[in-house]
């Protein structure tokens, strides 16, 4: 697991989106992370692509220290791929088919090889404009971004404890199977493992619930919940870039619901079985 | 910084009974769930029937979560929470929070009507039965997003037919989670305090 300090590496870079006001940021992801979901034809699917990759690139963000990210999107787009292309597909399907490949019960063709790549990469796509909020933006100007846009401050206190917590429980857990491998608790083979999962279990609970809800009670002790915040001490406004980025967003967006709609591009049919 | 103490907003009003103590607890046991997901990502390759281990260890955690907090609103903090941890530290789609995040909205409602029945949120908390109940209302809820997610937005090709056999299975899979968080979260409460 990375420390969050290695995760939030690409936060101090300058760009033109780092610069941006959070709240034009989030309206852009969500815009950005929703649209793809209507397109299927792989090379539109490629435009999207390239797309994200210049945003990325433009916000000079690298990769290698949030590289933990993409790994379970990864593993996803590799098991959609193949998936795709070893789905039993039905006899009147596989007419079609230029190449197929058969191992035992496995059969391969082309039309599930094209299915599993236009799966796997609408997925990979989805998850990339999320990597623009996270590695542009510190956790609390997000939050704050999040407050001003309407979110109650419970959430978005929920968010920032997030990021403080899943690094805390990782900590935890590593600590107790240290602890218990020097006791001589052995996690060789699977059998053993699920078997001992249940002395994991409790320990862990509980050493991650004391040692969190003591800051529980340092916030409440301060009057959690009982204002309502509406100024910050580091405040934030719309600048003239963020109304000029908003408006080309939001005619982009128009853009692709026209292509998609109005003239019916960008979709390319998804064999099922 | 100004504050206003009067107006508050009728969202904020209803999670005004959780204090931050609550709160933490809640993300505390989203982020252990969204660990031992690992379990889950690691048995993608038998999708969909690594499906039901999703379910076990969401119940496993939100049980003991929902038996420590006892308050209304604790099971929808709790499905923010890991899809906060989704979104910072996996990434996520947009689309299916909205899907996601009404998901605990109806297991709420139960536990409300439960509690007003029953005398009392910590009462109804406490009943394994009632937990169970909810617990499978919520396993189907978030198995029908996950699904519609997975089949109709993303376009996954995953035969009907296998959609009536893993849900059996979640439920299953889910009851037994709750059933085991029970015991867990009786546990812990004695022991955190």
């Amino acid at each position: 697991m990375a420390s969050p300090i290695e995760f939030f590496s690409n936060v101090e870079k300058d760009s033109w989106v780092h610069r941006m006001d959070p709240r034009v940021k989030i309206l852009m992801v969500l815009c950005l992370a929703s649209l793809p979901l209507l397109f299927s034809d792989p090379l539109y699917l490629l435009g999207w692509f390239v797309l994200f990759l210049v945003l990325i690139m433009s916000a000079k963000i690298d990769i290698k220290p949030i590289m933990i990210l993409f790994y379970g999107g990864l593993v996803m787009v590799f098991v959609y791929i193949m998936y795709g292309t070893f789905l039993a597909y039905p006899e009147e399907t596989l007419v079609y088919a230029k190449f197929i490949w058969r191992w035992g019960p496995l059969v391969a063709t082309d039309i599930g090889f094209y299915n599993g790549l236009i799966l796997g990469s609408r997925l990979l796509i989805l998850l990339m404009p999320i990597v623009l909020i996270i590695a542009t933006s510190e956790p609390s100007m997000l939050a704050k971004g999040f407050m001003k846009l309407g979110m109650p401050i419970t959430i978005s206190f929920i968010l920032l404890a997030t990021l403080r917590f899943l690094p805390l429980v990782f900590e935890v857990a590593t600590r107790v199977m240290e602890a218990q491998r020097v006791r001589g608790l052995n996690h060789k083979t699977f059998k053993e493992r699920i078997s001992n999962f249940k002395f994991l279990l409790l320990p862990l609970f509980i050493n991650t619930l004391r040692q969190s809800r003591t800051l529980g009670l340092a916030v409440e002790s301060k009057g959690f919940g009982a204002r309502q915040w509406k100024e910050f001490y580091r405040d934030f406004a719309m600048t003239k870039t963020d109304w000029i980025i908003l408006v080309i967003l939001l005619i982009f967006v128009a853009a692709m619901l026209y292509i998609r709609f109005g003239l019916n591009l960008g979709w390319s049919a998804i064999y099922r079985p | 910084m100004t504050t206003d103490t009067k107006k508050v907003g009728a969202v904020e009003a209803l999670f005004k009974k959780l204090t931050a103590v609550d709160l933490i607890t809640l993300v505390v046991f989203a982020a252990l769930f969204r660990i031992l997901f690992l379990v889950y990502k690691l048995a993608e390759i038998v999708f969909p029937w690594n499906h039901p281990a999703w379910y076990f260890f969401c119940m496993l955690c939100l049980t003991p979560a929902v038996m420590m907090v006892r308050k209304p609103g604790a099971t929808f903090l709790y499905t923010v929470s890991w899809l906060a941890i989704n979104f910072f530290f996996q990434g996520e789609i947009p689309l299916w929070w909205i899907c996601a995040a009404t998901v605990p909205l109806i297991p709420e409602l139960y536990m409300y009507m439960r509690a007003k029945a029953m005398g009392g949120y910590k009462v109804a908390f406490g009943d394994l039965k009632e937990l169970i109940i909810f617990g499978l209302i919520y396993t189907l809820l978030a198995y029908t997003s996950n699904m519609l997610l997975i089949i109709f937005a993303l376009g996954n090709p995953m035969p009907r037919v296998l959609f009536w056999p893993v849900g059996a299975l979640s439920l299953v899979v889910g009851a037994l989670g709750t059933w085991l968080g029970h015991s867990v979260g009786k546990r812990i409460s004695g022991l955190v305090g």
